[in-house]
């Protein structure tokens, strides 16, 4: 095995590094600039300053790095150490599974959008406009989305054919499109570069239109489609220009039939059939609470009590004209019984409906009752323009509503005057918030967080370390409104167009890989895994390689071994520990996001450390093995610490809380044993925490 | 042809490794009419002289069960190492150390103040301990040395082959005679029986869900387990899929969960570290304070953890005393 080591400029003076006849050492002055030539299959060990700045250097090989300059050299510890901790990436590097290169072919080059709002229109108009092929999947038989239903867009109120109508325009100019409405992705098969879709189409009904409008004449069911009444056939003006049948309402009397100019087929059929894409586009859109769950308000119970998008279509196609109207914000959002967060878009929602109302009928009293409003950037003056204009806020959580002598009362504390107050009223708004349609993401096996399907490229919490060919836009992440929805279509578009420039992608990020002799399918992994990378194919487990990020997490959890994490197998990390813990010694294993950063910057700033802590670098807390603690036990560790990112801040989402929970146990065990429970410690150590370790390693050291 | 000549010994063991040899049934008499036995002390009257004037390796193989913690023990270990050409560990204490495995959680005197002091049911008014040598009238008695650590046998003599289980199945055991009868047999040092952990072949394990994960751990003796479900599933501990299988279920068929007695697969040294980490990974809360109370409800992690392996561990026994 080859040996490389700098001396950083002389400044690590490194003499009589012998490690036996298989291992060659080398020496260079100045590593970064010789820059020698390492082929990317081998193992070597390269010894110099700090991983950070040579990994960068040196990316994709399989390399175990050892810190002689910020851990030997700049804390002042003696250059001997320098072969202890050589020796041990030696141990190490002898026994892991190196990193097989990973080569993603990009063998299509269209793409599936899923959805018909203005976040799918966006990308998909954006996407064929750049020649990238188009399949567009909508499930209902209109395009629009939730933006369709709507009468008019926040801030300013325009309706929302302002916005529709031209970007609809602009994307029917595009020649690479394919609708597919009534349709859904039932299932998805294959991975970046090359999906295999089937979709579902429910029959639209109308076969051939001429639009003339008769069948909706003759039509006998009414529909209460969110507040505007409609027929069981009926049409969107957006696109396509043709009518459809609501089978859900229809009751096939046959009426449309008789009078149709074109052709109408009552028959509901479901067609199947598959499509092939390189990469898809999520912009499902976002799917209202229900309401009717927050039972205090009486929605379904009190005539009048309305939803906002119920209320909005209402007034505006002038079925309702309140007199008196009150908006409760919140209505089952940041609710413990409800949804625990914040929708972001329904106060304006809220605002939007108490401008509308004003527009239409200036002499209606309006309150909007809410804990806080929450109108962030420009949205104040939109805000103060309503308290202008007379609309009466009150700061509270209504406790609830009630009929009173043929009028709504909402019962409410106002925080501002300490009162409990009573407002009477024609109608009550019930300002909900949103719920992410997860159908898609399900199907793909991606992981939520929390409620919402986050952990990936292009939405909040995404990681770029590897290709992928599932991107979001659009409210399908997270609920978001018009401009920020067509912001995030062209990400995603760009994120296609960025992929589809490349044929094949070759990463060497390590995966986790799976040793089938060994592997009992005990489905101890599948749900640790933070990317939903792991699952039962044919009755074997399997790693996506596609999703796996390498952080090390099921190889621990595995009861047997069979998951081994490629260059981090638990196995190489026990040989590394048997080799360099002596007894007395304080081990460190510490996470390469955080806490080995904190020994970086100790070494910049001086906080020196005894020199029998020894540190070694692990993926993430959550790589960490009891029994590499039991190892550096047994060699007479004095302590075991171990350094990981603070709660809910883990690169890998939850490998900090998988290791509290096996710290915890293990201190148990340990104390049982006759150790002190201290003797291993979980901290979080954040990246420029050196004061921290350093207090630490020294209490561990006493 | 001569029979081969076959010893069968017991350390510190509950005699549980030999009633499985008489679960052999009528089995056991093919076995009887194929070898001819030179030791078995529970059942056949030889004197350790006699295996001491035996040529070295002219026994074909012994199979010694339980734990080694006493001189003598260590002393026939030895003795049949020298005169056997196999030596096989022969169920859970001579593999793994065992239940007697569990006593390193303490030292000699720590048990032998127990055993002949504390206990209710002891009267030892005048503090009498085992000795070594005891002066009498008669001459010097002796008695073998009782180590502070229990150790397996492989950490006394060299082992060929594991026979695991406690005790181990008729099944499994009439297999590795056999193949030692026909001399087919397995790389020096495997455990004879499968190299994947129970799960593989637990009928419950297809009632598992694929995400695994629990927010209780709950005792056996606090539930009445459903016997189509994965104990897991329901948040009871089992050690099924840390755990050799080949047992045949038996455990499970009687509505307990694994505990571990045909210890770790092949890759891993120390079971009761692998299988907390594996319980402790699946533990669905995301609240340290929360993780700690679920921790602590883990009740004596020893026993449960390493109810069979203590002496086979890393660390072996409890440190400082």
């Amino acid at each position: 095995m080859r040996v490389l080591v700098c001396t950083c400029k002389d400044k690590i003076k490194l003499t009589n590094l012998d490690l036996g006849p298989d291992v060659k050492i080398e020496q260079y002055f100045d590593l970064c600039k010789e820059k020698p030539a390492i082929d990317s299959d081998e193992k070597v060990v390269i010894a110099g300053c700090s991983p950070n700045l040579l990994e960068t250097l040196f990316p994709n090989l399989n390399c175990e790095f050892v810190n002689l300059y910020e851990h030997i050299v700049l804390i002042g510890h003696p250059i001997e150490k320098a072969r202890d901790l050589i020796a041990a990436a030696v141990e190490k590097m002898k026994v892991v599974t190196p990193i097989k290169a990973k080569i993603f072919t990009i063998e299509k080059k269209s793409v599936v959008v899923i959805g018909g709002g203005v976040a799918a229109i966006e990308v998909a108009s954006q996407l064929a406009q750049n020649g990238v092929g188009v399949d567009l999947v909508e499930r209902s038989p209109f395009l629009g989305g939730t933006v369709a239903q709507l009468d008019r867009l926040y801030p300013e109120g325009t309706p929302y054919s302002h916005t529709l109508m031209p970007q609809i325009a602009k994307m029917l100019e595009s020649k690479n499109i394919n609708y597919y409405f009534n349709t859904e992705a039932k299932d998805i098969k294959g991975r970046i570069g090359n999906y295999d879709i089937t979709l579902q189409t429910c029959s639209r009904g109308v076969i051939d239109c001429t639009h003339c409008g008769k069948c909706v004449d003759v039509c006998p069911v009414e529909v209460d489609d969110a507040g505007k009444m409609r027929k069981a056939i009926y049409y969107v003006p957006t696109y396509p220009d043709i009518y459809a049948i609501d089978f859900n309402a229809c009751t096939k009397c046959g009426e449309c039939v008789k009078v149709c100019e074109g052709k109408i087929e009552l028959e509901d059929k479901i067609a199947e059939q598959n499509i092939d894409a390189g990469a898809i586009v999520i912009a499902s859109g976002l799917n209202w609470y229900d309401v009717d769950k927050v039972t205090e308000y009486g929605y379904c119970r009190l005539p009048g009590v309305m939803k906002t998008l119920e209320f909005e279509r209402a007034v505006a196609s002038g079925v309702l004209k309140p007199k008196k109207v009150v908006i409760i914000y919140c209505a089952g959002s940041r609710d413990a019984n409800h949804l625990p967060y914040c929708s972001k878009i329904c106060c304006f929602l809220g605002l939007k409906e108490a401008k509308l109302v004003l527009d239409r009928y200036p002499e209606t009293q309006v309150y909007v009752v809410a804990m806080d409003m929450r109108s962030f950037g420009t949205f104040e003056y939109f805000y103060n323009k309503l308290r202008e204009k007379g609309v009466t806020f009150v700061k509270g959580k209504p406790s609830e509503v009630i009929k009173r002598n043929d009028s709504l009362v909402v019962r409410t504390e106002d925080l501002y005057t300490n009162e409990l107050l009573e407002i009477e009223a024609d109608t009550v708004v019930l300002s909900a918030g949103f719920v992410p349609d997860t159908a898609t993401f399900d199907k793909l096996g991606i992981k939520l967080n929390g409620d919402f399907p986050v952990l990936f490229e292009n939405a909040d919490l995404g990681n770029t370390a590897l290709p992928r060919g599932i991107f979001t836009a659009g409210a399908a992440t997270f609920p978001a409104g018009v401009a920020d929805s067509l912001v995030d279509a062209r990400k995603a578009a760009f994120s296609v167009l960025n992929l589809f420039r490349q044929d094949k992608i070759e990463t060497k990020q390590p995966n986790a890989v799976i040793n089938e002799d060994l592997c009992s399918i005990c489905r101890m992994c599948i749900g640790t895994c933070p990317y939903g990378a792991l699952s039962i194919v044919e009755e074997k487990l399997k790693v996506n390689e596609e999703l796996c990020m390498g952080c090390g997490i099921c190889s621990i959890t595995c009861p047997v071994y069979a998951s081994q994490l490629e260059l981090f197998n638990p196995q190489g990390l026990s040989h590394q520990i048997r080799t360099l813990i002596k007894k007395g010694d304080v081990l460190a294993l510490l996470c390469r996001w955080s806490a080995y950063n904190a020994t970086d910057k100790a070494a910049y700033d001086k906080y020196l450390y005894p020199e029998n802590v020894k540190i070694i670098r692990v993926p993430c807390s959550g790589a960490v093995d009891p029994s590499h603690v039991m190892d550096a036990v047994n060699n007479g560790a004095k302590g075991v610490l171990i350094g990981g990112c603070y709660p809910d801040a883990c690169h890998y989402a939850r490998g900090n809380f998988r290791a509290k929970a096996r710290e915890q146990i293990l201190k148990q065990n340990l104390d049982l044993l006759g150790f002190s429970r201290d003797i291993v410690r979980l901290e979080w150590i954040g990246k420029d925490e050196a004061n921290k370790f350093v207090e630490i390693v020294k209490e561990m050291n006493k | 042809m001569a029979k081969p000549l076959v010893a069968f010994y017991w350390c510190a063991s509950c005699g549980g490794c030999e009633e499985a040899v008489v679960d052999l049934a009528e089995d056991i008499l093919k076995v009887a009419d194929a070898v001819e036995f030179r030791l078995w002390p529970v059942a056949l009257d030889f004197k350790y002289a006699d295996v001491e004037a035996m040529p070295d390796k002219s026994i074909a193989v012994s199979f010694i069960n339980g734990a080694v913690r006493t001189e003598e023990q260590e002393h026939l270990a030895k003795l049949l190492r020298q005169k056997s050409q196999l030596v096989i560990a022969f169920g859970a204490c001579a593999h793994l150390g065992g239940i007697p495995g569990l006593a390193n959680v303490a030292n000699k005197n720590e048990i032998f103040e127990t055993a002949y002091k504390l206990t209710r049911s002891t009267a030892n008014p005048k503090g009498v301990y085992p000795q070594t040598v005891t002066e009498t009238e008669y001459g010097k008695l002796k008695l073998p040395e009782f180590f502070d650590t229990v150790k397996t046998l492989d950490q006394t003599v060299e082992v060929d082959y594991y026979l695991p289980g406690c005790a181990p199945p008729p099944d499994l055991i009439m297999q590795g005679v056999t193949a030692i009868l026909e001399g087919k047999l397995p790389p020096k040092g495997s455990v004879l029986t499968v190299e994947k952990a129970l799960c593989e072949t637990c009928e419950r394990n297809k009632s598992k869900p694929d995400k695994l994960m629990i927010k209780e751990v709950k005792r056996i003796s606090e539930v009445i387990a459903d016997p189509e479900k994965c104990f897991l599933a329901e948040g009871i501990i089992c050690l099924g899929p840390a755990t050799r299988g080949g047992c045949g279920e038996r455990c499970i068929n009687a509505n307990m969960p694994c505990r571990g007695c045909f210890g770790p697969t092949k890759e891993v040294k120390d079971m009761g570290a692998k299988f907390l980490s594996s319980l402790a990974s699946i533990i669905d809360v995301d609240d340290e304070k929360e993780i700690e109370k679920i921790a602590e409800s883990v009740l004596d992690p020893i026993g449960l953890f390493y109810m069979y392996s203590l002496p086979s561990s890393i660390l072996r026994r409890k440190q400082g005393v």
